[in-house]
């Protein structure tokens, strides 16, 4: 029963980087069919100069570094979305607000590859989403310490670096009380 | 983590767990019921006769107790590590407790006496110390405690716990490594310039 972490979070960044952001390109893409370009993971596009398209995240940075694109700060990437998170993260102990699955691993590759869209809020940004980690955190270590048997614990909206944080530990917790209780069933409360 | 050991080499559960197996080295205290011939020197090198006598007390390996019991040779003290003292200071405070001190593998132990000759008493003891210990010490792998007090827990863990909690602090720490720069693994020559005490980001 080895409790390693399955998954870095260098693995989770890579996951992240296939969400979708918006973009305003500066150049446009002549092609056949609607100057939109075919990948596996589907097509985007079309690419004309100043209109907003949608794009996954590793191509946004991809064209970024090119600079032939300008990435547009994300709906709830900003100060008062998370403002109005942070409160409500603190407000209410038993429920998490819910974000993007992957909002810690967006946040860290937009504030390294795409600074300009935050232009003077980055700072402020920056330490919303460290703030509201932070408090998710201490929520999160607050509901492993009500553990106290093998029995189902409901976390919705947790994000996937927050499942990953826990996961070895609250595995092996379980593993542990359910190896104890399988020992001795009427022994439970 | 040795989570499976009470299954234990014998029964064909974790076999190569190494945890498994030192966790069986553990001496229980027992007392023959029937006599054994020449094997006197072989438990206990100062003993002064070949044989055991009826009714003599020795301090047997986790892994021959059940080989024994099942014959009906031996009768099997519970240990004083899960005694009635113990149970009392773990009501009064699971937490203190040093484990790694009185029995490093204190849990797969007590699952495996229970397994040979159930006794009760002390799976019911287990369960409620992992349950107070869990909450009161264990949970603090995922908080900002500072290294020395971090050391001073890992001290009291037995290994099954300690295996728990370095887990917890490894995943966490892992996070942190991520979102506050520098690399997973150092490099050489990195790790290299940190041991010569130059600067990690010096001058080329």
């Amino acid at each position: 029963m080895p409790v390693d972490p399955s998954f870095s979070p260098y693995d989770l960044e890579f996951f992240a980087e296939d969400d979708v952001v918006k973009i305003v390109p500066s150049f446009s893409l002549p092609t056949f069919s609607h100057s939109s370009i075919r990948c596996i993971g589907g097509a985007f596009g079309p690419f004309k100069p100043n209109i907003p398209v949608e794009v996954p995240l590793w191509l946004a940075v991809a064209l970024q570094k090119r600079n032939n694109c300008r990435i547009l700060q994300p709906d709830w990437l900003n100060t008062e979305t998370l403002q109005e998170a942070l409160d409500q993260e603190k407000n209410t102990a038993a429920v998490f607000h819910r974000l993007p699955f992957h909002y810690l691993e967006i946040s860290k590759i937009l504030f390294l590859h795409a600074k300009e869209a935050f232009g003077t809020d980055l700072l402020k940004v920056k330490e919303l989403v460290g703030d509201i980690c932070k408090v998710r955190l201490s929520k999160i270590n607050a509901g492993l310490q009500v553990l106290q048997g093998p029995m189902t614990v409901k976390l919705n909206n947790l994000s996937a670096a927050e499942c990953n944080v826990i996961r070895p530990f609250f595995q092996g917790a379980l593993d542990r009380f359910h190896l104890l209780a399988s020992v001795c069933l009427r022994l439970l409360p | 983590m040795a989570g499976g050991a009470v299954r234990g080499a014998r029964q064909g559960g974790d076999y190569y767990s190494l945890d498994a197996v030192l966790a069986e080295e553990t001496l229980i205290p027992c007392m023959f019921k029937c006599g054994s011939r020449g094997v006197g020197r072989a438990l206990d090198p100062s003993s002064g006769a070949e044989d055991v006598k009826p009714r003599a007390a020795a301090e047997l390996p986790l892994w021959m107790l059940q080989a024994l019991t099942s014959r009906d040779m031996l009768a099997v003290k519970v240990p004083r590590w899960y005694g009635e003292k113990m149970r009392r200071k773990i009501q009064a405070g699971a937490g203190v407790e040093n484990l790694r001190l009185r029995c490093p593998y204190f849990y797969d132990v007590a699952l495996a006496l229970h397994a040979t000759d159930g006794a009760p008493s002390v799976a019911d003891l287990v369960i409620s110390t992992f349950r107070s210990r869990y909450k009161e010490i264990l949970t603090k792998a995922h908080s900002n405690e500072s290294p020395k007090e971090m050391a001073r827990i890992e001290a009291l863990l037995s290994v099954e716990e300690a295996a728990l909690f370095n887990a917890g602090r490894a995943s966490l720490d892992a996070l942190n490594r991520w979102r506050f720069g520098g690399r997973a693994n150092p490099t050489r020559t990195r790790a290299k310039r940190r041991l010569d005490g130059a600067p990690v980001n010096g001058s080329r």
